[in-house]
């Protein structure tokens, strides 16, 4: 293209509206690589408003034509039924895009034609793409594209998203859809059924006035026949009950004369039509495909209950070693880096003391707080991404099932509290798998309570100067305490909060498949972001806030070496609070300081000790010395009990907050405190009788 | 198969046998191998008594289907470990590599794991074609 | 593959306590509307032929359909799918 003939195809972009598509299809069927290579990764990722599920929006030029391509969750079906199939259904009815491009596993095809019809029956214009062709030969599985596309007057692109095959005539075809007319559907449901589609259609249509919904009479009569809860809401809110009613009625006498529920005749009928579509169009060389095999016989191993959980065990101690060696010297780099080069800036900066304090020690070090976790969330994500794009995570979710069920969670759930034990934060972020809200807020209640590997320093410290001889029987005993007052928060939760149980979980175990590089690169790339801008944010408002109250007192300001001067520090805000705070902490026998220490252990739980190195005028060198003089190995015990429980660190709040919301995140720091304090209670009381 | 069934018996008989001495250490606190060629921690242990138990497997069913799959799931964890350490040795030994303790950073480096890693590798390459089946 | 529900079986039993390995067609799902409707939405009808591949016992169970590919279905799931036992 020339420079000219650039500009006049730009000139034409601009004023070119945007035609919006979406992309749905199954889990598992390579969706996301697909829409990560027809946007060619350039995406923005955001949520579903109102709910936190990721929506992920791409933009991007096909021809002349400004294309907007959005992610839609994996479905099975359009019933809206579960959180994702609502989303999916609000995003087809009311943003109403041009054209829905279905992806389709070619190995499957059978099952993904469920939603197929369930989209065509939805008036919709539909391309399919059909992914995975290149398995589905390895397979033996031979379909009839042309057949397919005849019959369901449908295009079938084969594509293999990952190769990048069949890309580009997956997006001309698209835009040759655009202006081609939508092909109508109709699936038999057999003469009674039909009649009664007909029966609510007239009523339908004879107030289609009112409807402003550009959808097919004929869909919204089946959904009616299907008593489906969103389309009745939705009638209800346009005062359209006597449709509901209408339908109802004509729904009972149908079921009366089946005998049986009508939704599921429907379905029987439609899958009565896919298996004469699969009769047709697709063929299978052999029952025993090379995939599949490969994949029955490598989950005879690590399914088995022993082998594969032996195989689990060790998976996840190489993930942690993967993330925290290799990431740990990477850290250290940032650390360094940041201490030598980077903080010292603004004080080179002649700017007055308060702001170049302000700038370094709130900002900086907030900042410098949030980049250290990089390279730690980066490796784990890495990992983590890939263990899921291979299939296996499937795999440990059936594992560990019968466990989690005992705690009122799915299998699924043990995959975050694991991570937790290397860092909550992203334990937390990838409870977004988990699928329902009651889910997430159940797993995210357990993790603050996971002892994560920043607490250990503490545990360190306090067993190397106290218990030196059980040192890791002590450190391992808090480990277990976090565990059961997990356990327990789950079960509590469960009751009060989470009334509704767990739905029962139905998961898919896909063909072991070799994940593709770029996926796991982008995804971990964007979950990494994600933290940096969101909690990131968070953490570094938070670090100005308790750099203000260091620095400053009642007295007024303290000047910037308040920060490393005990004698300062206790005049200023936090130590005020601190004193004001003692006499709740008199049964435990803890002075200020340490109360002080606690609070900017908000921060990150290493700051515990470097506080009370401050406060105690000790390097941290002779502060087991001057922790021996202070502390009876009893309420050494409790401070360390304390620490574990009594607050998720900023970093982990401020996740919390951006993946659950604020409320649930004020109300898990309250019940943390609480639970802390009443457990260190019980140790010193207990401790105190047996000695 | 059968041509490197003693091999791969061998293989984890190594990996079962230094994750023993490693808890016979740790139990009775005395020192009794190379540090070489024993695992760093007891995770690794752990990793390496897996390791082997799945290879001894993949020899003792050789006769089952299940023993291919036992077979490729060990030589990947294998191989996995074997890159990870080294990684982590490399990395760890950057300051050393560059000055004169040259010697002493590859010694650190010739680790068991590295070492039946690299055995674990030369046989996957040898069996590629049949484990695919 | 029929899915055409025949008659009453005798021996129907439900598919948490089928053994590994067995085949074994779905009769009737006893559960909810929101249970049924995702067993039906992903292929498992009465009258699917499912191969029982895992059974932990009171865990979850991984069974395989060619329509519907592997799935693992928790224990609470794989209780009420009342299936009978292929020969």
């Amino acid at each position: 293209m020339t420079c000219h003939e650039k500009a006049s195809s730009t000139k034409i972009n601009i004023k070119q509206p945007s035609i919006k598509v979406g992309i749905i299809g199954n889990p598992n069927v390579g969706k996301s690589a697909l829409f990560n290579k027809v946007t060619k990764g350039k995406a923005w990722v955001g949520n579903w408003p109102g709910v936190t599920v990721e929506k992920k929006v791409g933009k991007i030029n096909l021809g002349e034509v400004n294309v907007e391509i959005v992610d839609l969750p994996g479905i099975y079906g359009l019933t809206a039924h579960s959180q994702d199939e609502v989303i999916a259904r609000k995003f087809l009815l009311e943003e109403k895009p041009e054209i829905v491009i279905q992806v389709v596993n070619a190995v499957n095809l059978e099952r993904n034609l469920y939603l197929t019809i369930q989209l065509l029956e939805m008036g919709l214009k539909l391309t399919i793409a059909l992914n995975m062709v290149d398995l589905a030969e390895k397979e033996g599985v031979e379909i009839d594209i042309n057949g397919l596309m005849n019959e369901l007057k449908v295009p079938v692109i084969p594509v293999v998203a990952i190769k990048e095959v069949g890309i580009n005539q997956l997006t001309k075809t698209v835009i040759e859809q655009i202006d081609k007319p939508t092909p109508s559907f109709k699936l038999d449901y057999g003469v009674e059924i039909e009649e009664a589609i007909e029966k609510i259609r007239k009523i339908i249509d004879s107030s289609m006035k009112k409807l402003d919904l550009r959808i097919d009479s004929r869909w919204l009569a089946i959904r009616l026949l299907e008593e489906d809860n969103d389309i009745v809401e939705r009638l209800k809110n346009l005062g359209l009950e006597y449709i509901i009613r209408e339908s109802r009625r004509i729904r009972e006498e149908l079921e009366a004369r089946f005998n049986k529920s009508i939704e599921v005749l429907m379905i029987e009928k439609r899958y009565h039509y896919i298996l004469s579509l699969s009769k047709k169009y697709i063929k299978r060389k052999t029952t025993k495909g090379t995939l599949t095999t490969f994949t029955y016989k490598l989950d005879k191993v690590l399914t088995h209950p022993i082998m594969g959980l032996m195989i689990f065990i060790s998976t996840l101690y190489l993930l942690f070693k993967l993330s925290f060696d290799i990431a740990t010297p990477l850290t250290e780099l940032i650390e360094t880096f940041f201490s030598n080069n980077v903080y010292n800036f603004f004080k080179t900066l002649f700017l007055p003391e308060i702001v170049s304090s302000l700038l370094s020690d709130a900002v900086l070090n907030g900042v410098g707080i949030v980049l250290i976790f990089i390279p730690n969330l980066l490796f784990l994500f890495l990992g983590i991404s890939f263990l899921e794009d291979t299939g296996y995570l499937a795999r440990v979710a059936f594992l560990f099932d019968k466990w989690m069920n005992k705690v009122g969670l799915s299998g699924r759930a043990v995959i975050p509290l694991l991570i937790g034990f290397g860092c909550n934060v992203p334990a937390i972020m990838s409870t977004r798998t988990l699928g329902t809200d009651r889910d997430r807020g159940l797993a995210v209640s357990m993790i603050p309570f996971i002892s994560c590997s920043a607490r250990l320093p503490i545990y360190l410290l306090f067993t190397l100067a106290f218990f030196k001889e059980s040192q890791i029987m002590v450190i391992l005993s808090m480990y277990l305490l976090g565990v059961v007052i997990a356990i327990f928060t789950a079960i509590l939760f469960n009751k009060l909060l989470f009334k509704r149980q767990s739905v029962g979980y139905v998961m898919d175990m896909p063909p072991y498949l070799t994940p593709s590089a770029m996926n796991i690169l982008i995804k971990s790339w964007e979950r990494v972001k994600s933290f940096l801008i969101r909690a990131g944010t968070i953490i570094v408002s938070l670090m100005v806030v308790i750099w203000v109250l260091s620095v400053t007192g009642p007295e007024g300001y303290l000047g910037a070496e308040a920060l490393s001067n005990p004698e300062l520090l206790s005049r200023g805000w936090i130590a005020f609070f601190s004193k004001l705070l003692q006499p709740l902490f008199e049964p435990f026998n803890w002075d200020w300081r340490i109360i002080a220490s606690l609070i900017f252990g908000f921060i990150a739980k290493e700051v515990v000790v470097s506080s009370l190195a401050v406060l105690y005028g000790a390097g941290e060198q002779g502060l087991s010395t001057v922790l021996l003089s202070s502390f009876t190995p009893l309420t050494a015990y409790s401070l360390m009990a304390f620490t574990l429980l009594y607050t998720p660190c900023m970093a982990t709040a401020a996740t919390i907050k951006t993946e659950i919301g604020l409320r649930y995140t004020l109300l898990i720091v309250s019940y943390q405190l609480i639970i802390a304090y009443t457990v260190t209670y019980a140790i010193l009381l207990i401790g105190g009788s047996l000695t | 198969m059968k041509s490197v069934a003693g091999y791969i018996l061998l293989l984890g008989k190594a990996y079962i046998v230094s994750s023993l001495i490693y808890l016979i250490e740790y139990i009775a606190k005395i020192e009794i191998g190379i540090s070489q060629l024993i695992p760093v921690d007891a995770g690794m242990a752990f990793y390496f008594m897996t390791v082997g138990v799945l290879y001894d497997y993949a020899y003792f069913r050789s006769r089952e289907g299940v023993s291919k799959a036992s077979l490729f799931i060990a030589l990947i964890m294998s191989i996995a470990i074997m890159l990870v350490q080294t990684v982590n040795f490399v990395i760890s030994s950057t300051e050393l590599l560059l000055s004169s303790a040259r010697v002493e950073a590859i010694y650190n480096i010739i680790r068991i794991e590295t070492i039946l890693g690299l055995l674990s590798l030369l046989l996957l390459l040898k069996l590629r074609k049949t484990i695919y089946e | 593959m029929d899915y055409d529900a025949g008659s009453k079986p005798l021996n129907v039993y439900p598919l948490s306590i089928i053994e590994e390995g067995k085949t074994v067609k779905i009769v009737k799902i006893v559960g909810g509307r929101g249970l049924v409707r995702r067993l039906y939405e992903i292929g498992l009808l009465p009258g699917a032929e499912i191969q029982v591949l895992r059974n932990s016992k009171h865990g979850p169970v991984i069974i395989r359909n060619s329509l519907s590919g592997t799935f693992s279905l928790g224990f609470g799931v794989a209780k009420k799918i009342m299936v009978e036992v292929m020969q």
